[in-house]
């Protein structure tokens, strides 16, 4: 299959009595678009600042392209870094800052011209050599940065939450070019955020950090659908948790007792690692719950309840509903759709399941 | 009760700019009066202790010899205040807040003890007083001025701009010499500035550590005990004044210029 | 990046470059400074005899130093004259600190710095003399006062002497204490003051009780810069101060070039600078102590 490009064995980095990175492995495929996403101090710009060779590791082992890089510095890595900040030299114009890196190459005037207007088409920067640096928008000095990095070519493009600094809208557009800049150089992007949509959205692959190990690597849809635990259910979307009990194994599957939801046999496949008489925790996200309204007919799988809190949010609404039975509530996300009435606090309502979106922790 | 403190206040502040102004105003008055005692009334306008300057040759000796100093002691005290605030600003190390506590020093220490310390081991180490002994003590004061103004200018350096170099190839010194060296460079100017100002004005460190070649303050020092010598030293004393004006306002231009540009630099995101 | 690190098994050593980096001023301070104070301290232990020094070890220079009564009178009377002008110069500042950092609108707060701190860029020789001239027998002051008649006679007791000292010295340090006051009035969260307003305190109560007590450490500060270095100063005494405004840093020259007996002077310049960095701490000390009480 592919190769890897990076390859992270048990990584430890401590500043102090902090343990920034806690012994971190982990393969990143060439060519990929994979995103370290995890919540604010975890240890995301330490990992990506170790990659770049900002940081030396207290133990561990960083390969790139199949080459250790202990003791190899920042400016002698196969990686280029696009900053927070984006660190825009501001004393050039555009054209000193991404053709930056080419003087030590020695390329020749016309090379050099050539490969940065060839850099700055590519981020649609078109005529923008000359431009006084410091004159430049948010967006536009992102494209610089990007321009300043692709240019060299790099094995690894590592980028340090470039996207947070600018406005919603922007955003959404920068991400959607990121990600075709990614497609058509074919360079592999490490991309460090806190914003779960963006990595979901952009990512090939995604890696959840917390307290500076990762709990899980998996493809987007995966992370939303299989949570390897917890934490990561928790931090991901948002899930509705219900207590449960294990029980015997049958035939078809295996039986589980849910508060306020009642008994459903699950895959046993999916119960796995519980066993018979294990107290658990089933998680179902909001999008998988359905309220039945009066028209739709009732399938085997109903709880009943009533309806203890509503947020309205244009496209969809979102219920609380007290289960019967318990005094768990669940929260229940329905798309607006035409014929679909906003129920009022009070309603007495039932509510379906799906049991294969349940997960059991 | 609020306004009427305020305008006691406005009173006060206006008496106090005049008890401020008072020798600066003074000094251009004495220099065109045409008189040879510096005292009041005023005697009407001439340029001949201007004129004087000129032709007095002890002067233009000390003059020269300053410039040297101050040119010098501006220089070497950038290069030293550049290496501490870049250490303060930049690096950890053991025995840091000691270290820049040391250097710093001589912004709280009477003058009359640098002089006396350093006259001491010039003589016991069989050296001759020269300029260059004057230097060593003005490098020694001008440091930790040099070292306070070259800090504020490397905080304001974001840091992300000298890693984005490293990044993107360059060694530490290409980094030091294409990035970091540009944008602190209002700040080493108004370093350097400013250190010959201090250097070109100093007199208690120059009086112990002269030897036969003196510097101007020491010069008008001397000129201070003949009465009619006082004009043309008022006249010398203008000269100076307009001098450390022009210097000083470059200073403060070049300082205005460096923190407008580290300012753009972080500004970052949104405009 | 650590001190050392580990590269494929062996140890790679790295000195921290902070440290190389600070070692030239770091070098310079303690080759031109803290050995030349040894030095001093080494020799205040010697004697002079004539041209050379003998140096046994002795403690005939500090004996002197604080027995003679000549040097216990200048020595005092520079701690006065320090005392004075600090407690002058930090009173007069106050306000003007005050005024630029409250009543100037922001986008003019630099210039006034700056207004305030252009008269001490001439000549500082130059500026003790124009005092001279201010203050003297035939001066401004008494020239003025003589045609507004108020009064018949000059004024004598404004120069040569302490008073005239304490003058010119209080202009001289005037900028090295507005600048602290300023900057920790400035530090003054301004909405601190809002609160209090809010509160119900009055204008004065307010300055008393947030803004005074908040601005301590500046003026602790400027109080600290003021006095040490006007110890050491002999060259205003010696142009305004006449016979009787001399000061301890006056003789500590007089030994070490006229008299020519550098242990006596190095003696006098370590005692003084022991009793000031004592006087300082102390200070500091007290003024902490009051700053806890009140946190
Ligand atoms: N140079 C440093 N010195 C000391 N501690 C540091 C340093 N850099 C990072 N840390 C600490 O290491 C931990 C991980 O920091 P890191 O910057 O990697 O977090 P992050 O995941 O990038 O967070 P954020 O999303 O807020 O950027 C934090 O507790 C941080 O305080
Ligand atoms: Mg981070």
């Amino acid at each position: 299959m592919s190769e890897p490009i990076i390859e992270l064995q048990e990584v430890f980095k401590t500043f102090g009595r902090i343990v920034a990175l806690n012994g971190v492995s982990a393969e990143i495929i060439q060519g990929e678009f994979f995103s370290l996403l995890g919540p604010s101090g975890c240890g995301k710009t330490t990992l990506l600042r170790a990659i770049a060779g900002f940081e030396d590791p207290d133990s561990g082992n960083i390969r790139i392209d199949g080459r250790d890089m202990t003791g190899v510095e920042a400016n002698r890595r196969p990686t280029n870094m696009v900053f927070q900040n984006y660190a825009i030299f501001p004393h050039m114009t555009v054209a000193g800052n991404v053709g930056f890196g080419l003087t030590r190459k020695k390329l020749g005037t016309t090379e050099t011209m050539r490969l940065i207007d060839e850099a700055l088409r590519m981020v649609s920067l078109e005529g923008f050599q000359e431009r006084d640096a410091r004159t430049l928008s948010g967006g536009q000095k992102q494209r610089v940065a990007l321009a300043r990095a692709l240019i060299l070519r790099p094995k690894v493009l590592l980028l340090d939450e470039p996207l947070s600094a600018l406005d919603r809208k922007l955003r959404e557009q920068m991400q959607s070019e990121l990600r075709n800049l990614q497609r058509a150089v074919g360079i592999t992007f490490v991309l460090v955020t806190h914003d779960q949509e963006e990595a979901l959205t952009m990512s090939d692959r995604v890696a959840i950090m917390f307290d500076g190990s990762i709990v899980q690597i998996s493809t987007p849809e995966e992370l939303y659908t299989a949570p390897a635990n917890l934490q990561v259910a928790e931090f991901i979307g948002s899930m509705n948790f219900l207590r449960a009990t294990v029980g015997r194994a049958t035939s078809q599957g295996t039986e589980v007792e849910v508060e306020g939801l009642g008994k459903l046999i699950m895959a046993s496949e999916s119960v796995k690692p519980h066993s018979a008489g294990d107290n658990v925790s089933a998680g179902i996200r909001p999008e998988m719950l359905t309220v039945l309204f009066d028209e739709e007919a009732g399938t085997a799988r109903v709880a009943e309840g009533q309806i203890a809190d509503r947020s309205y949010y244009g496209d969809m609404t979102y219920y609380a509903v007290r289960l019967e039975g318990t005094e768990q509530t669940v929260t229940v996300s329905m798309r607006n759709t035409a014929n679909r009435p906003i129920l009022p606090l009070g309603s007495r309502v039932r509510i379906n399941w799906n049991a294969d979106s349940i997960v059991l922790f | 009760m609020m306004r009427g403190g305020f305008r006691f206040l406005t009173a006060y502040v206006a008496a106090y700019l005049l008890f401020l102004y008072a020798p600066v105003l003074l000094l251009p008055i004495f220099a065109f009066n045409d008189s040879r005692v510096v005292a009041f009334p005023l005697q009407g306008f001439t340029l001949d202790w201007f004129r004087l300057l000129l032709e007095t040759e002890p002067l233009h000796a000390a003059t020269r010899n300053s410039l040297i100093v101050a040119s010098v002691a501006a220089f070497l005290s950038t290069a030293m205040g550049l290496c501490a605030a870049r250490a303060a600003t930049r690096h950890s190390f053991a025995g840091k807040k000691g270290i820049m506590g040391l250097i710093m020093v001589p912004l709280v220490l009477p003058e009359i003890i640098v002089g006396v310390s350093l006259l001491v081991v010039i003589l016991q180490a069989g050296f001759n007083l020269n300029l260059w002994s004057i230097i060593l003590g003005h490098v020694l004061i001008c440091t930790p001025f040099c070292t306070v103004i070259l800090s504020t200018a490397f905080s304001n350096l974001d840091r992300n701009l000298e890693e984005a170099a490293i990044d993107l190839g360059e060694t530490k010194l290409t980094t030091f010499r294409r990035v970091i060296l540009p944008l602190v460079m209002p700040g080493i100017m108004a370093s350097i500035l400013i250190a010959f100002t201090i250097s070109l004005d100093e007199f208690i460190i120059a009086f112990f550590l002269s030897g036969t070649e003196t510097t101007l303050p020491v010069y008008i020092w001397s000129q201070l005990r003949f009465p009619a010598r006082l004009p043309s030293v008022m006249a010398l004393g203008t000269v100076l004044l307009a001098i450390s004006l022009i210097l000083l306002v470059s200073a403060e231009y070049l300082r205005r210029r460096a923190s407008d540009r580290s300012a753009a630099a972080n500004a970052g995101g949104n405009f | 990046m650590g001190a050392a690190a580990i590269v494929r098994g062996r140890w790679r050593f790295r000195l921290p470059s902070g440290l190389v980096l600070v070692s030239p001023p770091l070098l310079y301070a303690i080759l031109l400074l803290a050995l030349p104070i040894a030095a001093v301290v080494t020799i205040s232990f010697w004697t002079q005899n004539y041209l050379d020094l003998d140096r046994t070890f002795t403690l005939a220079n500090y004996r002197e130093a604080w027995s003679q009564p000549v040097y216990r009178v200048l020595m005092l009377r520079s701690l006065a004259v320090s005392a004075t002008v600090t407690l002058c110069t930090v009173l007069l500042a106050f306000p003007i600190a005050y005024f630029v950092s409250f009543h100037v609108p922001q986008h003019r707060k630099s210039l006034w710095i700056f207004l305030i701190t252009i008269p001490f860029w001439t000549s500082y020789l130059m500026r003790i003399f124009l005092w001279k001239v201010i203050l003297g027998y035939n001066g401004v002051i008494n020239g003025t006062l003589i045609r507004l008649g108020i009064i018949e006679e000059p004024l004598s007791f404004i120069l040569y002497n302490v008073n005239a000292v304490v003058i010119t010295l209080s202009h001289a340090w005037a900028p090295f204490a507005i600048l602290p006051i300023f900057v920790a009035l400035e530090k003054i969260d301004r909405s601190l003051l809002e609160a209090a307003t809010d509160l119900g305190e009055g204008t004065v109560r307010k300055f008393l009780r947030i803004t005074l007590p908040l601005a301590l450490p500046g003026v602790l500060g400027a109080a600290i810069i003021v006095f040490i270095p006007t110890v050491g100063d002999y060259v205003t005494p010696r142009l305004v101060g006449g016979p009787n405004g001399l000061l301890i840093a006056n003789m500590i020259e007089l030994q070490f070039k006229k008299a020519n007996n550098p242990p006596l002077g190095a003696a006098l310049a370590i005692s003084s600078m022991l009793i000031v960095a004592a006087l300082s701490l102390i200070f500091v000390r007290l003024n902490r102590h009051h700053l806890r009480d009140r946190s």
